[in-house]
């Protein structure tokens, strides 16, 4: 496939999704049994029926569903997201705000992710063959089933309220994000460590490695020196894969912590029917998810066109 | 050995999304003279802060959420499969939008799907049902997809041909059992996604409704009593650890079968 096809069709990829993404938000929005003007009349002790027939005129749900569709795409083109139904804030300042916490946290989350599993899987690979091993392997998989939700109110419950080694709400920066991107981080660790594991494993069969054995270094050093880095490129992809599903699992770890991210600006504006902010949201987390696979595709690419001009250096 | 690491996580399944038969007490039945009641032998694992038998709540709570996920799981594997076989065969016509369709519309994790759905329709098995359902069968379709057409290019098939098979027997008789471990494989993995985004929600606030028992809920309703009893929190975080466990295992048999097989 030539670059420029290439570009084409990530370029379709994303806007497809967000279309699709959106369109489907529209459509159960409709279908929905809980009327957003109604919701809108309830919170403002304006309930009688003509009323809600008059905000429900104002909010433009009386117009076919297509036509409000293309009205929204079209506002939406200009950044124009409109304003909050519940404070009357514009919802684009509100996302971007909310969005740099949720990134705050993934990058966070990434980073402990990527010393973590490399550090898990090195360790793996090297005791492979002993109890520790075994061990680790089999604890890698019980920490992938432990979920994340459960790890974050363990952690409030014995950390914050036991010990009183964290105070949940009074710390500033980054440490006030780190209680959350831990949370987040320990199932990729594990499932991140057992993929470095193998992949060292495969590393350790090519003939790169066996010249090393040759030239007599250890095998400690050649496991450090040549096979992390091959494996750690094979693995790349997947990882920058895992950053988008990790937006999507801050959305609960945030609620619990109740850090005011993305995620729980979705759910809070979803129980308030917050119609503008539902629409925002939904469309600036599915660009963030496809923006990171197609990332992901990219580098995929590029590493393979390495790999066939045997240009890959360590 | 090999063997029986594959059946006894099949056997933990079964017996948590079918163990609501076996529940000794009434699950909604509550008694306030029993009261965060210790072990015995008519509460197995104690009461809860309205004398509800903690035992028979988890049994049930284990139809609710594994029904949900079983149940979405096999829907996702008979349709999903099926279309994507078809959708590999056809593939010779191999548009361009097509491909980026599926792509992007995979490209959104469940997760996602699941707060956008349960978010507008508010939490309900149906809609937890549902949503689990649209979420997994886009990616199987594509998985299915996929592999056919890495199946079909093989020279296996080049001989069914010749020797006079037709269209569905290469598809399901020559194709399917080759890629079905791959396809399980992904399954067990999202099932064990899925019952923790299910547990999630309701442990967030978003329950599947008023009377459900499901784990997630029983979580958060413990989670209040913590310092009375807290071996409330840990039963049913045990069932969701050791669930979760389980398809994962199963998902790891799958995936190792295939190097030995």
């Amino acid at each position: 496939m030539s670059t420029k096809k290439f570009i084409i069709q990530k370029i379709i990829q994303l806007i497809l999704a967000l279309l699709f993404v959106t369109a489907i938000t529209f459509i159960l929005m409709r279908l929905s049994p809980i009327d957003a003007a109604e919701a809108y009349a309830r919170r403002s002790f304006r309930v009688s029926t003509e009323e809600i027939e008059i905000i429900r005129e104002q909010m433009g749900l009386k117009k076919p569903l297509v036509i409000q569709y293309t009205n929204w795409l079209k506002d939406a083109l200009r950044l124009d997201f409109g304003k909050s139904l519940v404070n009357n804030r514009d919802v684009f300042t509100e996302i971007v705000g909310a969005g740099k916490i949720t990134g705050l946290i993934v990058l966070l989350s990434t980073v402990i992710q990527a010393v973590g599993a490399l550090i898990i899987g090195g360790i793996t690979y090297l005791t492979r063959h002993n109890l520790i091993g075994k061990a680790l392997r089999f604890l890698a998989i019980a920490a992938i089933s432990i979920p994340a939700f459960y790890l974050a109110t363990a952690f409030i419950d014995i950390a914050a309220v036991k010990w009183g080694l964290i105070g949940v709400a009074g710390n500033t920066g980054l440490m006030r994000y780190f209680p959350a991107a831990l949370c987040l981080a320990v199932g990729g660790i594990a499932f991140f460590g057992q993929l470095i594991e193998k992949a060292i494993d495969q590393a350790m069969n090519e003939d790169s490695i066996l010249y090393a054995r040759c030239r007599g270094l250890s095998e400690r050093y050649i496991v450090v020196r040549y096979a992390v880095p091959q494996a750690v490129i094979s693995i790349i992809p997947t990882f920058m894969q895992m950053m988008g599903m990790c937006m999507a699992g801050s959305a609960i770890v945030e609620n619990i912590f109740s850090l005011p991210g993305l995620g729980y600006l979705i759910i809070e504006s979803l129980i308030d029917r917050d119609l503008p902010i539902i629409f925002a949201t939904v469309l600036y987390l599915a660009f963030a998810l496809v923006l990171f696979n197609i990332l992901a595709d990219i580098v995929q690419r590029i590493l393979l066109k390495e790999q066939k001009e045997g240009m890959v250096k360590f | 050995m090999k063997k029986l690491k594959f059946v006894i996580p099949i056997l933990v399944v079964v017996f948590c999304s079918l163990g609501f038969m076996l529940a000794p007490n009434n699950p909604y039945a509550m008694d306030a003279a029993h009261k965060f009641a210790s072990f015995s032998a008519d509460y197995p694992f104690g009461t809860d802060q309205y004398g509800r038998c903690e035992f028979s709540r988890i049994l049930y709570g284990g139809q609710v959420t594994l029904g949900i996920v079983v149940v979405g799981a096999a829907i996702v594997l008979l349709i999903g499969t099926v279309i994507g076989l078809f959708l590999g065969r056809m593939s010779t016509g191999k548009s361009l939008l097509f491909n980026s369709l599926l792509d992007a519309v995979t490209a959104i994790p469940p997760l996602a799907y699941l707060i956008i759905f349960v978010g507008i329709w508010g939490n309900s098995i149906p809609t937890m049902l549902v949503a689990l359902t649209v979420s997994l069968i886009l990616r199987m379709i594509k998985l299915s997809k996929t592999q056919t057409e890495i199946e079909l290019g093989k020279a296996y098939v080049l001989c069914a041909i010749s020797s006079g098979a037709s269209k569905m027997r290469i598809l399901f008789v020559h194709v399917l059992p080759n890629m079905i471990r791959s396809l399980i494989h992904f399954l067990c993995l999202s099932c064990a996604e899925m019952i923790m985004s299910i547990s999630a929600f309701s442990f967030i606030g978003l329950n599947l409704g008023d009377d459900v028992i499901d784990w997630g809920s029983m979580l958060q309703e413990s989670r209040t009593v913590y310092s009375v009893r807290s071996s409330l929190l840990y039963f049913p975080i045990l069932f969701i650890f050791i669930c979760t466990l389980a398809f994962n295992l199963i998902a790891r048999q799958m995936e190792g079968g295939e190097e030995n097989a």
